[in-house]
């Protein structure tokens, strides 16, 4: 007959070794990860009192430039702008030709982080009238 | 050396020792905007590679038996659309009997990812592995599951109800075929289960990063995802003497994730007398390897 006492020994033994994996792993810091939008200027959803100059993103990891996008619409539709350049690391920034008119815009931006995960997003913003 | 002190030098080897790599990365369960998170006590619609451990989950029975689950999952990607998890753990029942649970296998293909809807759809295939765990706390007889997932993100919703957007609904249903319809030690009919389950997500980083900028918030709150998951077992035939009835739990919590790493708690809510007697408790931390190991073990087998 099993000892009970052994049992719930061994159940605590396993438990604290998963524990110990588990943080173990939690202490490796990421390779890399999905590049994730920390910051928009203009601020997602914002409206704002100027006609922006640029698009500047910042991102939660660097970003490969070269394969990444920003497309800032109209809200109603129609393309006002695309492309995208670099900034500090991280940063991707879209320089506007134009003054943007008054009015609601969407902004589109795929991205691939240095480790080749691709990350989409979009928002709006309004430039105030 | 103490047991013990063997127990976390082991496990503690064991997590670093998956740092090691072995040679475009692919994403855990993103469709177009939406990033959906791994469900504590449903099963996600992604395919990818991930590592839960542990789970830890607490619940008094109906009968009123305190169970304690200690357990782990392990998914790898074979192709992008093609994945494979490993699960098993450690069943504690007080009074009653402890051991480990079944080894239970799933083979997981994403049939579809609609990034302008933010909906995923996938199918699967589940075993238990009758025998592989302690005779006292699993079953003898081996359990065949196919399993139908989904996601849903509600992004394209339109602007004048953007603060929605954030919200997202997964599912999961699956029927459970055991291999033995009656059990050769009990004589007990083994029923056929139907399992079942959503969850309802609010994610803040969705709101921060597409809707609205959440101005001012420290960045802890701006990775948070407030969830109410959903999880029920319906006997459906060759159940005998057995229960006949719906049992399971209302589980809401919260998730937080930095995108590598993820942290799950949830109540356990019982429906009704046979589902549980108190408010449990389930908690997890969980590993999206694609994004800690992205050139070894993250990536597919065959990208």
């Amino acid at each position: 007959m099993i000892d009970p006492t052994h049992t719930r020994a061994a159940g605590r033994t396993l438990a604290i070794a998963v524990m110990a994996a588990a943080f173990g792993l939690a202490a490796v810091p990421a390779a890399s990860a999905h590049a994730h939008l920390e910051k928009a200027e203009p601020a997602v959803g914002a409206t704002v009192s100027g006609a922006p100059s640029e698009i500047r993103l910042r991102f939660s990891e660097p970003v490969e430039v070269r394969f990444s996008s920003i497309e800032v619409s109209r809200a109603e539709g129609g393309s006002v702008a695309a492309g995208a350049s670099a900034g500090e690391p991280g940063v991707l920034v879209l320089k506007l030709a134009r003054p943007l008119a008054p009015g609601g815009y969407k902004v589109r931006w795929k991205v691939i982080s240095v480790d080749s995960h691709k990350t989409e997003g979009s928002f709006g913003f309004e430039v105030a009238r | 050396m103490s047991r013990r002190l063997r127990a976390v030098s082991l496990g503690v080897l064991t997590g670093l020792s998956l740092a090691v790599p072995y040679g475009v990365a692919h994403a855990h369960g993103i469709a177009g905007n939406r990033v959906f998170p791994a469900t504590l006590t449903i099963d996600d619609p992604a395919v990818s590679d991930e590592l839960s451990l542990p789970t830890l989950q607490w619940l008094k029975g109906g009968d009123g038996t305190e169970t304690t689950d200690y357990s782990f999952e392990y998914a790898k990607t074979i192709t992008p659309n093609l994945g494979f998890s490993i699960a098993s753990g450690w069943n504690q029942n007080q009074p009653g009997a402890s051991g480990f649970d079944n080894i239970e296998t799933t083979l997981k293909y994403m049939l579809l990812n609609n990034a302008e809807h933010e909906f995923i759809l996938s199918v699967g295939l589940s075993v238990e592995w009758g025998g592989t765990g302690s005779s006292k706390v699993s079953d003898s007889a081996t359990t065949i599951a196919p399993n139908l997932y989904f996601g849903k993100g509600l992004g394209d919703l339109p602007d004048s109800l953007a603060l929605l957007r954030p919200f997202a609904i997964t599912g999961q249903v699956g029927l459970g075929f055991p291999t033995q319809l009656t059990d050769p030690i009990s004589g007990e009919s083994n029923a056929r289960v139907l399992n079942w389950g959503l969850s309802l997500q609010y994610s803040l980083p969705y709101l921060n990063q597409n809707v609205r900028e959440m101005t001012g918030a420290p960045d802890f709150i701006k990775q948070l995802i407030p969830i109410v998951e959903a999880s029920f077992e319906t006997p459906t035939s060759n159940i005998g003497d057995g229960p006949r009835q719906t049992t399971g739990t209302i589980n809401p919590g919260v998730i937080w994730s930095n995108g590598a790493v993820q942290v799950g708690v949830e109540a356990l809510i019982p429906i009704n007398a046979a589902s549980g007697k108190n408010v449990g408790v389930i908690g997890q931390l969980h590993f999206f390897l694609d994004d800690i190991f992205p050139n070894g073990i993250g990536k597919p087998l065959f990208p």
